[in-house]
């Protein structure tokens, strides 16, 4: 018998990456987004105030996945060890080396040998400046990204998912379910989003998951509607009715019949969201509403640019880097959209 | 000189980048004399729809394009790539297409669509194109045409709406008109009188048609000249009477046998499998405030009917008449009053539907796009035997793959891979897998090409006889029903009118409704 292999990909899919890879801009802007997100999750290991391997005394230390104390290193004090200190260099240099990050910053470490007032300007040191608190900008803004990536994406994936299952649901089984979820669906838009936030901001002190449950209450509304749609369409078509005639059950039908037609309309929104999630985060962060200072983030940096506009590199920098993003996840979501579009493609 | 002349016309659509650029038509050459009537006949894709679109450019050019030494000539006049075609369409020619709801602006009253033409060709008034468009209505056979006149197309049926789009074609006395599948859409009896439409304007007017069919029947009854097109090219051409009673080309044998299927006996036995008993299907349409329904659509209304094995029950009747309605009931999908009985046992279960399978119309919309063909087939064995091995499930999706007359390599293949009668052999195998005793054949020919058709309904008679199945075979289309059933119902309006054998429907048919059927046909 001769076997012939299932493609990997079914030919709709082919075709599809296909439509997408003839689409340069597109492509181009997936590569640099992605080189960029990859490039930040290493963030820890270029900028940081914390060596990236010290030899002390013949042995091999890695202070970023450890933390040593003072006395490790001839120290003190029990105290964790700040490799910033002149004490500690010197007598890690006498007994061994060390090796600094690119960017001998976190994002949270105060430059407190600043010879010039801060915000400081652009300088060997310090690439793009600090900020008012004597932070290194590009630190943050690396620290920054990858926070507001991995933020849009968990909170998109989330949306996601509710909005399909919300969606499905209501384009299924139609009749009473459906008028009902509209309904509610129509109440709980209108309530004012904003607001929520202040309060909730007011009671107690946000975090990330916090915030993004937040915000997930509300965003998960985007993808129901197309969802819904696709379910009250497929729902007729005769393949579904083949496939109940066969004795297939709802699960199945919904799982195995409707839903991967309906996955296109998702797909195609997916980049959307993603930039729609980043802007909501920066916006809440800009008002002072959104994550508390401890973390890195890039709203955080828009305020600053508002607020020290004697010092251009702050808000120029966060500006170019704002816009770069959402740029390249418009670009992304327009080649996919369009490698999606069956009339296209034809 | 002939009033149309075509002379080696070819038609070409440009590929995508890598691919070759299509030919649709190639080498056609034909005349049309005043007053005559010219039927193009052919299957999907044959090129006849493309013919008639390049009279008056109505291909989308610059992707079609024409090749060296193609002549289309009205009068003498060069047609292709002239620059006033605006005057001859609409005007010497006139189109009537195929789909009269898609065709006809949703959003304007019949009156203002058919005056529009006059007003842009003859420069008439409102007021005269007013007294013009009466006079078309009537004269297309309208009745109450000044009430009519101010309808929208949705209040319309199928057949006056194909009566609209005449009368706007026929609106500045053109020369010509084209009817492209004017009758393909619509029910038997109305494709009668559609017929009989044009050829009483024929008389009337002089005009000289063009009548696009895939349906020989239909052309036999109305062209004086045939042209047979295949693949781009006519193939055979002549009088109507010699090309239906002495073809010469093989392929136009084959076209006309396929209207003359064989029926093959089946040995029906006394055993009963399937009984409905007064049947009953209605579907709510109007409901007061607190959700009571006020009135209801009567779809399937005291339906009684009984199959025995190895019978072919055919199920006849114009769209609305409930028989698709009814056979969506028996397999469960649509609520039903009544009784139901499978081998003398209720069908309400869910494990009966194992038994009881159903074929679909449209092969383009049953199958679902995203699956391929192994698991669009093998899907029923996983709801029903979710025990069978891989393995066994793969040789059981072949050996019916085999039966209808697919190929192994095909498993892996996804449904916009095939044409529709190979799509329609997949559904045949979907229904198969199970091993059912009874199939529900709801117009399974009916998106079909007619040589397509006789080889749908050749295999379906096969496996009848080699299986011992029973089906019920709904369907619109006289001949087909003749060739497949041993018994025949005749449906109108959610009701019964007539059953009976074959032979006493077709021979001796009792009820006016049934006669106008078989006469229609």
């Amino acid at each position: 018998m001769s076997e012939k292999p299932q493609p990997l990909l079914s030919p709709i899919w082919q075709r599809r990456i296909k439509a997408f890879a003839k689409n340069k801009r597109a492509v181009f802007s997936l590569f640099l987004f992605l080189l960029v997100f990859v490039l930040t999750l290493f963030s820890e290991f270029l900028a940081n105030d914390k060596p990236l391997i010290v030899k002390y005394k013949g042995d091999f230390y890695f202070p970023i996945v450890k933390e040593y104390d003072d006395l490790t290193f001839g120290g003190d004090f029990p105290t964790p060890a700040d490799y910033k200190d002149y004490y500690l260099i010197d007598n890690i240099n006498k007994n061994g080396w060390m090796v600094m990050p690119p960017i001998p910053f976190s994002f949270n470490t105060v430059d407190y040998e600043l010879t010039t007032q801060t915000p400081a300007p652009p300088s060997a040191e310090h690439w793009l400046g600090t900020d008012d608190e004597g932070r290194d900008i590009v630190a943050r803004i690396l620290y920054g990204v990858r926070l507001s990536v991995v933020f849009a994406f968990v909170l998109t994936t989330a949306s996601s998912l509710i909005g399909i299952v919300a969606g499905a649901a209501q384009g299924y089984f139609g009749g009473k379910i459906d008028i009902f979820f509209q309904r509610f669906q129509e109440v709980w838009e209108a309530l004012p989003q904003l607001f929520i936030l202040i309060i909730i901001a007011s009671i107690f002190v946000p975090t990330f998951w916090t915030l993004l449950l937040i915000l997930l209450l509300f965003s998960w509304m985007s993808l129901t509607s197309v969802v819904r749609a696709e379910f009250l369409r497929t729902r007729n078509m005769e393949f579904v009715k083949a496939a109940k005639a066969m004795g297939a059950g709802n699960w199945r039908i919904m799982t195995r019949h409707i839903l991967p037609n309906a996955v296109i309309a998702t797909i195609t929104f997916v980049p959307f969201l993603l930039s729609e999630a980043i802007v909501s985060l920066t916006a809440l962060d800009f008002l002072g509403l959104g994550l508390p200072a401890e973390y890195p983030s890039l709203g955080d940096l828009v305020r600053q640019g508002k607020d020290n506009l004697q010092a251009p590199w702050i808000g120029i920098t966060i500006f170019t880097v704002l816009s770069t993003l959402l740029t390249l996840l418009i670009f992304i979501g327009e080649g996919v959209r369009d490698a999606f579009d069956a009339r296209k493609n034809k | 000189m002939a009033l149309l002349e075509v002379k080696n016309l070819s038609v070409f659509f440009k590929g995508d980048e890598a691919g070759k650029d299509i030919c649709a038509a190639s080498g056609v050459s034909f005349e049309l004399n005043k007053g005559e009537i010219l039927g193009i006949v052919g299957e999907s894709g044959s090129g006849k729809s493309v013919t008639a679109l390049s009279v008056l450019g109505l291909l989308p050019y610059p992707k079609a394009y024409h090749s060296q030494g193609s002549s289309i000539r009205l009068d003498g006049k060069e047609l292709l790539y002239s620059e006033d075609l605006a005057e001859v369409r609409g005007g010497r020619v006139g189109f009537v297409f195929q789909e009269p709801m898609s065709s006809l602006n949703p959003l304007h009253t019949i009156e203002k669509q058919i005056a529009e033409n006059l007003m842009v060709h003859r420069q008439m008034t409102r007021r005269q194109a007013r007294k013009e468009v009466l006079k078309l209505l009537n004269l297309t056979g309208i009745r109450n045409a000044r009430s009519r006149m101010k309808a929208y197309p949705y209040e319309l049926s199928g057949g006056q709406r194909q009566r609209v789009m005449i009368a706007m074609a026929i609106a500045n006395n053109p020369d010509i008109l084209i009817a492209d599948e004017p009758t393909t859409a619509l029910d038997v009896t109305v494709q009668q009188q559609i017929i009989e439409l044009l050829l009483d304007l024929r008389r009337k007017l002089g005009m000289a048609i063009i009548f696009i069919s895939h349906d020989l029947q239909v052309v036999r009854k109305i062209a004086d000249r045939v042209c047979v097109m295949k693949d781009g090219r006519i193939i055979e051409s002549g009088a109507a009477e010699k090309i239906f009673k002495h073809p010469e080309h093989a392929y136009t044998k084959a076209l006309i046998q396929s209207h003359n299927l064989l029926k093959k006996e089946n040995k029906i036995s006394d055993e009963k499998i399937l009984e409905v008993k007064n049947l009953k299907v209605f579907f709510p349409l109007k409901k007061n405030f607190w959700g009571r329904v006020m009135s209801y659509v009567k779809a399937v209304n005291e339906v009684s009917l009984s199959v025995h094995k190895c019978e072919t029950l055919g199920i006849v009747g114009e769209s609305g008449s409930g028989k698709s309605t009814l056979g969506l009931a028996i397999v469960g999908l649509n609520k039903a009053e009544g009784k139901i009985l499978f081998k003398n046992q209720d069908v309400i279960d869910k494990k009966a539907r194992k038994f009881i399978q159903i074929v679909f119309q449209d092969p383009y919309n049953s199958l679902n796009p995203r699956m391929n063909v192994e698991e669009i087939v093998g899907e029923g064995l996983e709801i029903h035997y979710p025990e069978i091995s891989g393995a066994e499930r793969k040789r059981r999706i072949l050996k019916v793959l085999k039966e209808v007359g697919l190929r192994e390599q095909d498993m892996y293949k996804y449904p916009h891979e095939f044409s529709g009668g190979q799509r329609q052999r997949i559904a045949i195998a979907r229904a198969l897998i199970l091993e059912p005793e009874f199939l529900i054949l709801d117009e399974p020919t009916s998106a079909l090409d007619v040589t397509i058709q006789a080889q749908i309904l050749k295999l379906l008679q096969e496996i009848q006889q080699q299986r011992g199945l029973s089906y019920i075979f709904i369907s619109h289309d006289m001949s087909a029903i003749q060739a497949m059933a041993d018994n025949v119902a005749v449906m109108k309006d959610g009701k019964i009118v007539e059953m009976g054998t074959r032979e006493q429907i077709f021979k001796r048919p009792q009820n006016e409704y049934t006669k106008k059927l078989i006469a229609a046909c």
